[in-house]
């Protein structure tokens, strides 16, 4: 064991840091769920009801379902534009580090400014972008007043944010593809999509499905989005109304920790389930 | 050539909202919600930025913003290099276990935590603190799995057999073989930290309340009044909220993508 | 095993209390909720009280804090919606009677006095503004159809009038609005001091009906509140009139300036309701309670009230103070009305009722199906049968018979 101790010293830091500031509160977590807790009071011990409540609550499987919606809605253009970005930036010469930088930006502005914005393009009667519809004759969409339209406003907002991230991340394995198999696709006669699709893809398995993950975790997570784009009660039909939103609805605005935690225990097994998944994806792609 | 159109097309995306909150905070509240609305910057600036500056106090709360983003910079790359080089190129006993657990602390969403983290501050008397800010920001999961990903591929076994070889003890290997090496990786976690706690907005909303202590992002929440909303304010501070940052990521952009990009040829 | 139990096994007590500066009184407000300039006066007036404008959620910071036992303000405001979740965590504040508030409560209206206090009598909240209601119209609006604003009183003769006015104009904001204020002119929201469940009887559904009302005329904006529409509509006049609070006329000043002029106030058709209106409480806390109820005492005189109705629109809980010249101006906005009086005569009217812990939570129930209501067509019958059967599963959760 001892001649393991630096490194578990090098990653002890970390696992006491998240003992202190993240298992300790989701074993809290866990304890709260088994209460009823006001956030001030004395907790009382319900035992499962909180569960027996949770899986019988319409609310609580429309924000699941919200969720998975919203997180396939808005992950699968991202990737797809990132890497053809991506694609497309690799073979381009000129203003590369322009373009880069006009990508990348989106991804470093704060989600709170960034919604606020939104707010005003997809706001539905004097938004931005139902003015310009109207104005070339087109019919005006109701955004942020319908199901489809909160969801798929929502999801711009992830998308328009994320593209370039993941471009720049698929730029960066790409170019870790030597150029000699560019070359001899070329020579081959492959065209451009051949080369995307049965040469590039293949090699950037492992960058693409640490997209994937990353894109996983940030999805089951949506919160800040919906919020501010819909407001705390999830918009109308509660389209809008995501895993952590509720969570955060009934912790902090209804003051029911015990539920608010029984929710939180569901989302954790829900991305208990994704990692599981994502977990062996990682795995078979390692294996040589 | 039309490479570059499918390109400045995607950029005109990119920045278009941008260029709309420039218009908002440029103009007057009633300018932007009257129908067809501005579209072009108008020359209110000034007065919706003095109104920020009355409501909020900017300069105070930028500073306890750069300093916890700074703060928890310093702490994130120096824990995180170490946890990801050991992770990545070391084998001991319970190493996958501990990456797992580790990936799977990455699945919390922090709001979870949000009541029981603060009765933990409340406990440590850090409530109010920019201590709050620092230390559970350096609890970065993604961080190490980023780097172990990046130093997977970057460090070679065999550079790091030959300073075994030549006697390097762990910390050796680390700091004369690894970090050379990850330097890009630690020039993109250093952005991607600063920039998230810069901008994270429900934890200090949470755990900060002593006026001189706010961020600014929890400063900007302030603006963002429970009745009346004046947006073109709220898009002023916004503004300038986003710039400083903008102007630390253009600065490093150039030579961080640079790197990114050599880092990862080289790998 | 209480949470303090809990901590110590957990080990992480070994940091202890927390040692926190805590000279001063801290007075925790929104942004509106009492005048600026009045704050700052009393700062003047009371060194060491340290105003401190808490942005949005403003309920969640105080439990927040309250749960973390760490900077709980000494002094803090309380939201007239919010402060029945407050009692059953009266404990957490000072029985203001304690400190001799029963001596001046002549001074204050009755029913915002009893607002502040438990069922079992302990007074955490001591009345700041009321929020009587009253009809905000547009008058050149109106005047194209010869409507006249003051002539509204039933909720049918405000129908009818939207009923002339559109399609050009639509009366209603939201069919949320409508609900809100007839459930306001009850004396019966949806729990009762017994703690029943009351919210599927008829007075709740006379609310929805008239909502549902209002949708199938044809009359509805549908817009949702504080988004950039509402602003929009109100000053181009699309949506030429709101049934809100006093202190909704400083919100439509702000929001839509440039239709100054034009609005005019009448009384609410369909009766007197009260929304919101607010409170000041001390926590216990506070180390200096009787310092810190002078200085709610000094805020919250009839000098001080006149103040934040000419600063803010908050609407005196001081009836003397109604008839006051400074308060009786002509308001250019409402193009020279006297607005107060309207006010005045709402606020005399206005429905005792009890508001339970439960009623915000339970009331959104509603405000959701409504919404869905009007912006997704769901009929309305199923929508009730929805509220029903979401608020009942609801009040069985939180204990409620």
């Amino acid at each position: 064991m001892r001649k393991y101790l630096p490194q578990y010293l090098a990653i002890s830091p970390f696992f006491l840091l998240f003992g202190i500031f993240g298992l300790f509160p989701m074993v809290f977590l866990l304890y709260l769920a088994f209460h009823y807790w006001d956030g001030v009071g004395e907790m009382k011990f319900v035992g499962l009801d909180q569960f027996a409540f949770l899986v019988t609550d319409d609310t609580f499987w429309l924000s699941l379902s919200n969720t998975l919606q919203i997180w396939v809605l808005s992950t699968a253009p991202t990737l797809f534009l990132g890497l053809v970005i991506a694609f497309v930036l690799h073979s381009s010469v000129r203003f590369t580090t322009f373009y880069r930088i006009a990508y990348f930006v989106p991804s470093v502005t704060s989600l709170v400014a960034v919604a606020i914005v939104f707010g005003s393009i997809f706001s539905s009667n004097f938004g931005l972008l139902n003015a310009v519809l109207d104005w070339i004759g087109a019919a005006k969409v109701p955004w942020l007043t319908s199901e489809l339209g909160i969801k798929v406003s929502i999801s711009a907002l992830i998308v328009w944010q994320w593209t370039g991230y993941n471009a720049i991340i698929y730029l960066a394995g790409l170019q870790a593809i030597p150029s000699e198999v560019f070359d001899a696709a070329t020579v081959d006669g492959a065209s451009r999509w051949q080369i995307l699709w049965r040469i590039v893809i293949p090699m950037m398995r492992p960058v693409i499905l640490f997209t994937v993950i990353a894109s996983t975790i940030g999805g089951l997570q949506t919160f800040t989005e919906a919020q501010i784009l819909v407001g705390e009660e999830g918009g109308p039909g509660q389209a809008g109304m995501t895993m952590v939103l509720y969570l955060y609805q009934q912790a902090f605005k209804h003051n029911d920790f015990g539920y608010g935690a029984a929710i939180g225990v569901g989302l954790f097994l829900v991305v208990l389930l994704f990692s599981v998944i994502n977990w062996r994806l990682v795995q078979r792609g390692e294996r040589p | 050539m039309r490479r570059h159109l499918v390109l400045g097309f995607g950029v005109v995306l990119s920045l278009f909202p941008f260029y709309w909150m420039v218009v908002m905070a440029t103009n007057s509240t009633e300018e932007i919600l009257k129908f067809p609305p501005a579209v072009t910057p108008g020359g209110e600036l000034m007065a919706n930025v003095s109104k920020v500056f009355t409501e909020i106090d900017f300069f105070e709360s930028m500073l306890n913003t750069v300093l916890a983003a700074t703060g928890a910079t310093v702490l994130v790359l120096l824990f995180d290099s170490l946890a990801a080089f050991t992770f990545a190129k070391f084998h001991f006993p319970g190493r996958t276990v501990l990456f797992v657990l580790l990936l799977a602390t990455m699945m919390i969403p922090p709001q979870l935590s949000a009541i029981p983290q603060f009765v933990v501050m409340a406990q440590f008397g850090w409530v109010g603190s920019l201590k709050a800010l620092i230390i559970p920001a350096t609890v970065n999961a993604f961080g190490i799995f980023w780097m172990r990903q990046y130093i997977a591929g970057a460090v070679h076994d065999e550079l790091l057999e030959a300073a075994r070889l030549d006697g390097c003890g762990f910390l050796r290997q680390y700091w004369h073989v690894g970090l050379p090496v990850v330097r890009p990786a630690l020039g993109f976690l250093g952005i991607y930290t600063f920039i998230s706690v810069w901008n994270d907005y429900l934890w200090p909303l949470v755990v900060l309340v002593d006026p001189d202590r706010l961020t600014l992002q929890v400063a900007l929440g302030q603006l963002n009044r429970t009745h009346d909303t004046d947006y073109s304010m709220v898009m002023a501070g916004t503004v300038l909220a986003v710039i400083p940052l903008l102007i630390v990521f253009l600065i490093g952009a150039r030579n961080f993508i640079a790197d990114l990009a050599k880092g990862a040829v080289r790998g | 095993m209480n949470r303090r139990a809990f901590l110590a096994l957990a080990g992480l007590v070994a940091a202890g209390c927390a040692t926190e500066d805590r000279d001063g009184l801290t007075l925790w407000m929104w942004s509106g909720g009492l005048s600026e300039k009045l704050l700052e006066e009393a700062s003047r007036q009371f060194p060491g009280l340290k105003p401190l404008q808490v942005g949005a959620a403003f309920k969640s910071k105080l439990m927040t804090n309250l749960a973390g036992r760490s900077h709980v303000p000494d002094i803090t405001g309380l939201k007239g919606e919010d402060i029945s979740a407050f009692f059953p965590n009266a404990d957490q504040f000072v029985d203001l009677k304690s400190l001799g508030a029963e001596r001046l409560r002549p001074q204050y209206l009755d029913w915002k006095w009893q607002q502040g206090s438990t069922a079992e009598g302990k007074m955490i909240g001591f009345p700041i503004d009321t929020g009587p209601t009253g009809l905000f119209y547009r008058q050149d609006v109106f005047d194209t159809r010869g409507i006249k604003g003051d002539s509204l009183r039933t909720w049918e003769d405000y129908f009818d009038a939207g009923v002339e006015l559109k399609p050009n104009a639509l009366m209603i904001l939201n069919l949320r609005m409508v609900f809100i204020m007839a459930m306001a002119q009850s004396k019966r929201q949806l729990v009762d001091e017994g703690g029943r469940f009351i919210g599927d009887q008829d007075h709740v559904r006379h609310a929805w009906d008239l909502a549902v009302k209002a949708q199938q005329l044809g009359i509805n904006a549908a817009m949702q509140d504080g988004s950039p529409d509402v602003n929009a509509a109100l000053t181009t006049g699309k949506v030429p009139s709101m049934i809100g609070a006093s202190w909704a006329a400083a919100d439509l000043k702000s929001g839509a300036p440039d239709s100054a002029g034009t609005w005019r106030v009448a009384l609410t058709p369909g009766g007197a309701a009260n929304y919101g209106g607010s409170f000041l409480g001390i926590t216990k806390y506070c180390r200096e309670p009787d310092k810190a109820f002078e200085v709610i005492t000094w805020l919250l005189n009839a000098d001080r009230q006149t103040q934040g109705f000419l600063d803010l629109n908050l609407f005196p809980s001081t009836p003397d103070t109604f008839a006051r010249p400074e308060l009786r101006q002509p308001d250019d906005f409402f193009g020279g009305q006297v607005i107060v009086d309207t006010f005045a005569e709402s606020a005399k009217q206005v429905p005792i009722a009890y508001l339970s812990p439960y009623e915000v939570r339970l009331s959104i129930l509603f405000h959701d199906e409504l919404s869905s209501v009007e912006t997704l067509g769901k009929p309305p019958e199923e929508a009730w049968r929805d509220a029903q059967d979401k608020a009942r599963r609801i009040a069985d959760h939180v204990g409620l018979t």
